[in-house]
């Protein structure tokens, strides 16, 4: 891993440009990702699955392609969260163990742009990854006669955004725990109610003054199941714009917190 | 205390009265029963984003249910009803995913004109349609079945030939119109509907009729008489 910070560090020495710089982090983050055994198990398992999935449409007769269709990319939607969550939960912590962080951190690189490179290395893998397994999903669903729709793009945007939302609170917690462990059970805790929110707050009314820290806190945690457009692909209505504004303003929060708790963190 | 010794007989012979009255003959409609077997599988799914392959799943063990021939003790359970969880199961479905009226449309169809209970089927296309109003196909079959109850195959005919082009309509309501045009002398319809559901249905069984009866039309052979609903092979195999 070390390898290919130093093989890529005299591009870091002088006052390079700030997007340089992090363009330079987050692709050699990427390049750590796909030489990583999770990453390539991940699509290997992901790839195999969907094959699998063509015995599961079978039994659903008439109903085929919605099966294929549903199972795919609810699968491309876990392998591409348990890639991004793992790799969120360990980017910074392992490398602050390894010590090899000190070797980025010497060089006329912030903390923050540190951060951010790893961050989108990290969220350039998850996009890759899931690019793949949409291929052949796609090459599945025409094999079986399926016509292409526009909301299956819109559907895998929605999984990307959710997935980018999970990695950056992810990052924080990892950050904020110092633990993996609880960073990845924290942010599966989080996916759960993420998609229960619409619920939670019906059942949890201002008037109960016992349910406010519950009322309050789901203002808090990220609303999952506005990005689940593949629960939704009957209704034409996507205000995509606005939830693209969500996911990148909700991320860029956790993202800010994690720096700055990153430039006070001692190691 | 007579009084209370007296309201106290009096009570548990109505409970016993109570647990002695015979079950009615068919579950009751809206309060179809949502069995329990599956729903940690479904809160897992939901829990994950995942309603809608809930949904799917849910179709999946309904149609192997539908699909599975029922043994003894099953009939019995059932006080004589065959698959009487089909109506439950499709109701299910519908309320992890209100928008797969398929599930709907194949329990209905089921009901009404393979299982010969057209009441059980209105009841549970009365149900979605409140959730879903504007719902041209449960509409139709509402009034299909009725026809089909009276035994005018030709109003159910006219009533489910919209219904025939719709992406979401089952092969079992394709396969029970070809046979009723192929009942009521419309060979040339007939043999279209069997050859599209050769060409598309995914569903051998399906297929297999299908290619018997175009087999038999082109024979010659003229239209099996039948005084009653038409009733379709199972559709699994």
């Amino acid at each position: 891993m070390a390898s290919g910070f130093r093989r890529f560090g005299g591009a870091l020495r002088g006052d390079g440009a700030l997007v340089k710089k992090v363009a330079i982090l987050a692709w050699n983050c990427w390049l750590d990702n796909l030489g990583s055994r999770f990453y390539a198990i991940s699509i290997i398992f992901g790839i195999v699955i969907l094959y699998i999935s063509l015995l599961l449409g079978m039994l659903a007769a008439d109903q085929e392609l919605r099966v294929l269709l549903d199972f795919g990319l609810g699968f491309i939607e876990l392998m591409g969260l348990a890639g991004a969550v793992f790799g969120a939960a360990t980017a910074v912590l392992r490398e602050i163990e390894s010590k090899t962080i000190y070797l980025i951190l010497t060089r006329p690189v912030s903390r923050s742009q540190y951060l951010a490179g790893r961050f989108l290395g990290l969220m350039f893998s998850a996009l890759v990854s899931m690019l793949i397994m949409a291929v052949l999903h796609l090459a599945i669903l025409f094999f079986k006669g399926w016509t292409w729709d526009r909301a299956y793009l819109l559907a895998f945007v929605g999984i990307y955004f959710k997935v980018l939302i999970t990695a950056a609170v992810t990052l924080f917690l990892s950050l904020f725990s110092s633990s993996v462990l609880t960073a990845m059970i924290i942010a599966a805790i989080l996916w759960t109610l993420g998609h229960f929110l619409p619920e939670i707050r019906v059942m949890t009314p201002w008037a109960r003054p016992a349910l406010w820290p519950l009322a309050g806190l789901s203002y808090v945690i990220p609303d999952l199941q506005l990005f689940n457009l593949r629960d939704r692909l009957a209704d034409p209505q996507w205000p995509l714009l606005a939830w693209t504004g969500y996911a990148f303003v909700y991320s860029l929060a956790w993202l800010m917190l994690a720096g700055f708790w990153l430039r006070k963190k001692e190691f | 205390m007579g009084r209370f010794l007296s309201l106290a007989l009096a009570l548990l012979i109505s409970a016993g009265l109570n647990a002695l009255r015979p079950m009615p003959m068919r579950p009751e409609a809206p309060a179809l029963r949502l069995e329990a077997d599956c729903a940690v599988e479904t809160a897992s799914l939901f829990a994950l984003g995942l309603k809608r392959l809930a949904a799917d799943l849910g179709l999946i063990r309904m149609l192997i249910y539908y699909g599975t021939p029922q043994s003894h003790e099953d009939h019995h359970r059932a006080e004589g009803w065959h698959y009487p969880q089909l109506g439950p199961r499709a109701l299910r479905i519908l309320e992890i995913d209100p928008a797969f009226s398929y599930a709907a449309l194949y329990a209905s169809g089921a009901l009404a004109f393979n299982l010969s209970r057209p009441q059980e089927a209105l009841d549970l296309l009365e149900h979605v349609l409140k959730r879903d109003p504007g719902n041209r196909q449960y509409q139709l079959y509402i009034a299909a079945i009725g026809f089909q109850r009276e035994g005018n195959s030709r109003k159910v005919i006219e009533l489910l030939e919209p219904v025939l082009n719709s992406p979401d309509c089952p092969t079992m309501i394709k396969s029970m119109m070809a046979f009723l045009y192929k009942k009521s002398g419309q060979l040339d319809k007939a043999v279209r509907l069997y050859q599209e559901i050769i060409e598309t249905s995914r569903d051998s069984g399906y297929r297999g009729t299908a290619e018997r009866m175009l087999a038999e039309i082109r024979a010659g052979r003229p239209a099996l008489p039948t005084s009653r609903p038409p009733t379709e092979p199972r559709p699994r195999k």
